[in-house]
Parts: structure tokens; C-alpha cells; sequence
């Protein structure tokens, strides 16, 4: 809202009178100032109503604006109506009494109840307590505490509210001007307007109103829904608006403020105090904006290997079930090295197309030559009751180039150290015994060389790899037995124009499981591509959609980082029945 | 100024027939005018409130020149004609308290005594706007930048102070001031411009 027009009329405009009838109302005017001010006022009706309208405004405000942010109190005695809700302050907690039994003290701002308590004494005198006729008491209404937003889970959350007596847990209403504290762990919260937050502890944020909120210090991942634009998230330095985003915003000790946008666009203003001379900006996907007391940068994402800061984008499940896809989803979703993550989770298609960490999403890619009357099941069982996988389709004779599966809506950029972890099952097919049949759940493709098949099948249900269309498949010697669940980790590390590959196989499901290292530390030519992210499909020569997965795919986890062997069995042990070997 | 919580109201102010003596129907009446004097006094506490503000400026100020309003409203309830306003004739009566209050007390004599009965004249001929005054602020502040209506509702938080604000942002004390003062010239405007499209409409 732009400052428009003038509340007085064009012969008394309010330069002078305006900032002192500030001063006025916040206390602060000298004896001079006051001279002159009733000097301005006397001088016409409309100055008068000026310094009038402007001391309402000043008493309205306080009248009000905070009857949000007030504790809820119980007041025997008070009668408000709906315009007049009386304002109370809390106590502070050194005075509040820890015994439920005791009548919490409590300062009244306003004299309502004590007009009204003189009414009661009234009462009791000529009614007559004694005959226990209470029936004309005035009974209070309930403060009014305007919500605006909602905390939702949480996860290893430990608030720092020292004294507060108000219970942070899920479910909780959070009132605008509300302070929240988070010491560590995680706190979603839902805003009433649609728009979620993930805020991440050590972190301190306020909501301020049913869109929107104060980000004092720490991280915070913003997710908008279309019917939320314009969700509103203020820092020391900068004010962020959402046009219809991702985004995670994280203020350091100093006031610094980084904004990275991960979905969309947002709108970043620096804040007043920054000094900064930029106007702000609009910073779109992939990119990074960093604000200072001097200046507002932006620059793209040098993403996965970026050192800023990362946002934890989903919550991770809590209480790892022991021995389920449950328990191997909790503990990847805290791995600091996760850039993608993809469980397959969700009640509609949309959801389950979802990348939990990184932002790169799914969507269905049909092969050209068609679907083949087929379409992907989203809702195929997985290795447990805790998960569900996907089957992407592949028909039965021409499956190489007839099927659907799932490819990213943007590129995928592999790092230079990655590693690639999922569950998968091979369903055997006609033409697996057919020279040239692949299966592809993970893959890659720039062009007819530079490829990434990450983890495919080929022949008879070989677990294979390859990196540049031009060498032989890397081979982990391993026939996959049709229906049965297997996990598989690959790392790749490149080196020099090629990729040393490691690779993990554990069969699932037959009680006991051991991870074996299949392929140890080869040297293969090549290194993973730059394109789309082809999961439960590959491509073929021109990079177009092909050789589709043959079977269920879930819980596809991608780091930058090669995970050590340690790492991966303990993922292994958190699937399994803890029944493994080494 | 020490809030004490529930004021007890000395006895000798409040006539006290024996209550053995009281009659039935004497009670119904007395409950009867307790309750109406009650309903009456909620809905005029916002307006008196900021009527005295005009006058004394502080709200702390203006809240006790209320408590003292409300004792003598009820003290006089006898003398309210029915059917005229009860606002106006609580207005009046915190004329007098905030006669009263200066007297008393200098820092409440910034401003003159005879300006002091123009903005009283000025507030009294307000009293009937303040309601669609009161919607149109509540349109406005919704229309504020979310950071400015953060800031609104920092300052006018319990004890806040544009002082306390600014070092709790990390502000300087005059840019802090500076902004609130942008902040209410904006109200200030968008209410007038709701006002007057009300009028058009």
C-alpha cells in the first residue's frame, strides 16, 4: 500500500504536524514540540482533526493489534462484547503460580472487569451472597486468540520456551507475534492461508499473520501452494515475497540473509536497515540471493556442490521402524548428503512423483513409439507394508521402445562423487533372453556416447552399468531372480574423464540378506551424463525415451558423496530383519 | 503506573439498605440495573478510551482516566437518562476525570487547557465515526506490506515501546520512529480514501 494523498486537506498539509503528533503519541515530544504542535493545530479544523484522527489511530492500534498475540487467560468477572474485548497481559512467568489449583494472577490493562467487579460487588451486596443467588453473575466470554497458523509434525523438536507455560507440540495454534524457539530438530508449520513452512532448528521465527512470518535466525523451506502467493517471509535484511515458490531462506548470526528458490520465483526486497542501494530483485529457480547490510547479490546455484546452505524439504519419518522400508526411508531422509529422494509416498500421482530433498521432480514420459496400452502403477506393492513402489509399464515384445515410465522436469546434474541407492524388482519378460534387451531403473543420456545408465538390467537379468555408449556394460555378475527384492548402491567417483564404480546387492526378503560388494572399485570409461533423470526408463542413441524398467522400483536415494561401506550396511540393517552378515 | 488488579470499591460509596429487609421485587430491580449498567459499560470502553486519548495523548493515561470513569458511571448510573446516549454521557464524565488528572499531574499539562476543550469538542463530534473508522483500519492493515504490519504489531505489543522495537530488530531508534510514523500517515490515508468511497457508494 503506497502512501497516497493526504489526510488533511491541501492547505494544511502534514510535514510538520505529522511527526509531531508522533513524537506526541510515542512519548517523546518536548515542551517546544508541544508548543508548536497545538500552535499547527489551533491554526485550522482540519489540522485539529489531523492530530485528533492520528491519536485514534495510535489508540485503535493499541486498542487492538495485539489481542492476537495475547495468552489466553480465564477472568472470572469480566463481560466484553465482541468490539470491546478488554486487553490483558500475561504475566510474567516468575509470578505465575505452577499449581492448577491456585487462580492465575493477572494484569488487567483495561478497567472493564474492574467496573464490572464493582457491579458484582454491587450485586452481591443487594442480592445477597448469602442466599447463594448468583444467577445475574456476568459471565465472561473467552478472550478471542486469532490463529493463524497451525504446527504440525514435528521431528527431535525441542523448543527453548523457558517459562512459558504454553505447550509447543503438534497441533498447537500459533497466534500472530507468537515466538517460536526452536533449539533443534524440525517443526512444520501450516499456515492458515494454505502456505507450509519446514523450520529447522536452531531457529527463531514468529508467524505474523495468516500469511507470512518473521524469521529472526535460522533455516526455514517454504512451500506455496498457487492460493498462497504472495506468502510473505520477513529477515534483519530482506522481506520475501512468494509468486508461487520453493524456497528456503536462511538468516545467519549477522543479519545475512540467503534466499535460495528452488521451485518458481520470489520477490526480495532488503530490508530498511540494510542501507543496501538495490531496489531488490526477483530470483527465480536455481538461484541463490544473498543479502547483506550492503548489498544483494544473486547468483545461480552451483547445485549439489554448493556450500550454502541446505533445507531440509520433507520431514523425515520419526521412530524408524527397525527392519522396514520405513526405517531405511528415515534414516536416508537424514543424511546430510541426500540431494534426491524419491519413496514413491503420496496419495495421488502428483505426490508420489515428488522429490522429498531436492526439488526435482517427476513427471510420466511415454515412450515414442507409444504406451502400448499400458500405463505406470503407482500404487504396485512394495518390499513391505510400509512402502509402496511404482511399476513402471513395459510391453512384452517391443518393450525396449514401447512402455512408460518416469523421467525429472529438469536436468540432473551428477556430481563428481555420487552415490545411487534404491529398491528394485526385476519381473522376468519373453524378451530378456533376446540379445539387446535393457531394462533401465536409473539412468542418464546426453548423446549416443555420453551416457549414464546407472542401474539397469541386461541379457538374462544382469545387473549392469555404463557410461559411454561406445565401452562394454559394467558387469556385477549377478542374475537378479525375477520377483524378488533386491538392494542396490552404487557409487561412482570420477576421476580424470572416468568413473571408479562400486556397487552393493543385497537380496530382500527371504529372512536372511546379506549386502554384498559385487563390483570393487573399477575403472570404467566415461562419466555420468548431464540431462533429464530417467527413473524406470533409459534412452536410447538419440536420447530418446526407452528400454523401460521391467518389474518395481522404490525408494531411489541419490547423494553427492561416495557412501562408505559402513553407511550402506546401515541402511541395509535398517530394511532387514537385523539378521545380515557381512 | 502499577495495575493492582481488581480495585475494591470502599463500601461507604455504595449505599447498603439491610439485606434482610430487602424485598423480592427491590432485588429483581437492583439485578435488572446491574445488568443493564453492565452491558451498557462493555460496549462503551473502546469508545471512552479513545475519546480520553485525544485528550491525554499517553494510553496508559487514557486507561486510568477510564478506570476512574467507570466507577463514576456506575456511581451516578441513577442520574443516566434512559433513552439518551450512553456513550456521550460517559465521554462527559471523562472530561471531568481528565480535569482532574491534570491538576494532578504536569506531564499531563503538555498541552493547554482551553486546547484541550477544542480537541474534547473535536473528539465528542467524532464519536459517531469511530466505528466505520474502526472497519476501514481493519481493512488497511490488511493491505499493509508484511513486514510494516509486523512492525505495527511489535510496537503496540504489551510494554512495547519504538525504543524497545528498534533494539529488538537491531534498528536504529529514529528509523524505527520514522517508519511507524510512514506506517500511520499510510492508515491514515487508506482510511479517509474507505471512508470516502463508503460515501459514494
Amino acid at each position: 500500500m503506497s502512501v497516497s494523498g493526504n489526510p488533511m486537506t491541501e492547505s494544511n498539509p502534514p510535514d510538520e504536524i505529522g511527526p509531531l503528533a508522533a513524537a506526541l503519541c510515542d512519548g517523546h515530544i518536548t515542551s517546544t514540540e508541544a508548543g508548536r504542535l497545538e500552535e499547527l493545530a489551533r491554526e485550522s479544523d482540519e489540522a485539529r482533526r489531523f492530530l485528533l484522527h492520528y491519536i485514534q489511530l495510535h489508540g485503535e492500534l493499541y486498542w487492538d493489534t495485539a489481542a492476537g498475540t495475547r495468552v489466553e487467560l480465564s477472568c472470572p468477572i469480566e463481560q466484553v462484547s465482541a468490539a470491546d474485548t478488554p486487553r490483558r497481559s500475561a504475566t510474567p512467568a516468575s509470578t505465575r503460580s505452577t499449581s492448577p489449583t491456585v487462580a492465575r494472577r493477572y494484569r488487567l490493562k483495561t478497567t472493564a472487569a474492574a467496573a464490572v467487579a464493582a457491579a458484582l460487588v454491587v450485586t452481591a451486596v443487594f442480592v445477597g451472597l448469602r442466599d447463594g443467588d448468583r444467577d445475574h453473575a456476568v459471565q465472561p466470554a473467552p478472550p478471542v486468540r486469532q490463529a493463524v497458523a497451525l504446527l504440525g509434525e514435528t521431528y527431535q523438536a525441542e523448543w527453548e520456551t523457558a517459562g512459558s507455560e504454553r505447550a509447543i507440540a503438534a497441533g498447537a495454534k500459533l497466534a500472530a507475534g507468537e515466538r517460536l524457539e526452536l533449539g533443534q530438530g524440525l517443526a512444520k508449520i501450516r499456515f492458515n492461508s494454505g502456505a507450509g513452512m519446514i523450520l529447522e532448528g536452531p531457529a527463531v521465527f514468529e508467524p505474523t499473520s495468516e500469511n507470512g512470518g518473521f524469521l529472526h535466525s535460522g533455516n526455514l523451506m517454504a512451500s506455496v501452494p498457487v492460493g498462497a502467493v504472495g506468502f510473505s517471509v520477513v529477515t534483519p535484511s530482506a522481506t520475501i515475497v512468494d509468486l508461487g515458490t520453493e524456497f528456503g531462506v536462511a538468516v545467519e548470526d549477522d543479519g545475512t540473509s540467503e534466499v535460495q528458490v528452488f521451485v518458481g520465483r520470489v520477490e526480495i526486497s532488503p530490508g530498511e536497515a540494510t542501507g543496501a542501494d538495490s531496489a531488490g530483485c526477483q530470483v527465480g529457480q536455481g538461484e541463490t540471493a544473498r543479502i547483506s547490510p550492503s548489498a544483494v547479490t544473486v547468483e545461480d546455484i552451483d547445485y549439489p556442490s554448493s556450500a550454502s546452505h541446505r533445507f531440509v524439504r520433507t520431514m523425515p519419518i520419526p521412530g524408524p521402524a527397525v527392519g522396514s522400508v520405513a526405517g531405511l526411508r528415515s534414516m536416508v531422509a537424514k543424511h546430510v548428503r541426500l540431494i534426491h529422494h524419491y519413496p514413491f509416498e503420496g496419495t495421488t500421482r502428483a505426490e508420489k512423483c515428488q522429490d522429498w530433498r531436492g526439488g526435482l521432480h517427476l513427471a510420466e514420459a511415454v515412450m515414442h513409439t507409444g504406451r502400448g496400452g499400458g500405463r505406470i502403477d503407482y500404487t504396485a506393492e512394495g518390499l513391505d507394508e510400509t512402502s509402496e513402489s511404482i511399476s513402471p509399464y513395459r510391453e512384452g515384445r517391443s518393450g525396449n521402445s514401447v512402455g512408460v515410465a518416469l523421467q525429472s522436469e529438469d536436468e540432473f546434474l551428477p556430481p563428481d562423487a555420487m552415490t545411487v541407492e534404491l529398491l528394485l524388482k526385476f519381473t522376468a519378460v519373453a524378451e530378456m533372453q533376446e540379445a539387446g534387451f535393457v531394462s533401465t531403473a536409473i539412468a542418464t543420456r546426453a548423446d549416443e556416447l555420453d551416457c549414464g545408465f546407472l542401474v539397469a538390467v541386461a541379457d538374462h537379468g544382469n545387473l549392469v552399468h555404463l557410461l559411454d555408449g561406445g565401452a562394454d556394460w559394467v558387469e556385477c555378475g549377478t542374475e537378479l531372480v525375477p520377483g524378488d527384492w533386491y538392494y542396490v548402491a552404487v557409487t561412482f567417483r570420477v576421476r580424470s574423464g572416468q568413473t571408479v564404480v562400486n556397487t552393493y546387492l543385497a537380496r530382500l526378503g527371504n529372512g536372511q540378506s546379506t549386502l554384498r560388494h559385487v563390483v570393487e572399485n573399477q575403472k570404467v570409461p566415461g562419466v555420468p551424463s548431464v540431462s533429464r533423470l530417467g527413473i524406470g526408463k533409459g534412452f536410447d542413441y538419440a536420447t530418446a525415451h526407452a528400454y523401460p524398467w521391467s518389474g518395481s522400483i522404490d525408494e531411489v536415494a541419490i547423494y553427492d558423496d561416495v557412501l562408505d561401506v559402513e553407511t550402506l550396511r546401515q541402511h541395509h540393517l535398517a530394511l532387514t530383519r537385523g539378521s545380515t552378515s557381512r | 503506573m502499577k495495575r493492582t488488579g481488581i480495585p475494591t470499591l470502599q463500601r461507604s460509596q455504595i449505599p447498603q439498605p439491610e439485606l434482610s429487609y430487602v424485598p423480592h421485587a427491590h432485588r429483581r430491580d437492583e439485578n435488572a440495573k446491574v445488568e443493564e449498567f453492565t452491558q451498557l459499560l462493555a460496549t462503551c470502553q473502546r469508545r471512552v478510551f479513545l475519546y480520553a486519548l485525544g485528550l491525554v495523548h499517553n494510553p496508559n493515561d487514557a486507561e486510568e482516566i477510564l478506570q476512574q470513569t467507570n466507577l463514576v458511571l456506575w456511581r451516578k448510573f441513577d442520574q443516566f437518562e434512559q433513552g439518551t446516549s450512553f456513550d456521550r454521557w460517559a465521554c462527559r464524565v471523562a472530561y471531568y476525570e481528565v480535569l482532574k488528572a491534570r491538576e494532578k499531574r504536569g506531564k499531563m499539562r503538555l498541552l493547554s487547557g482551553d486546547f484541550i476543550d477544542s480537541m474534547a469538542n473535536e473528539a465528542e463530534k467524532s464519536l459517531d465515526l469511530l466505528d466505520d473508522r474502526r472497519e476501514a483500519l481493519t481493512g488497511c492493515l490488511q493491505k499493509l506490506r508484511e513486514k510494516d504490519r509486523y512492525l505495527v504489531m511489535k510496537r503496540y505489543q504489551d510494554q512495547a515501546t519504538t525504543r524497545s522495537v528498534a533494539e529488538s530488530l537491531g534498528r536504529s531508534v529514529q528509523g524505527t520512529r520514522k517508519s511507524l510514523h510512514r506506517i500511520r500517515m499510510a492508515l491514515l490515508s487508506c482510511i479517509e480514501r474507505s471512508l470516502t468511497a463508503k460515501e459514494r457508494a
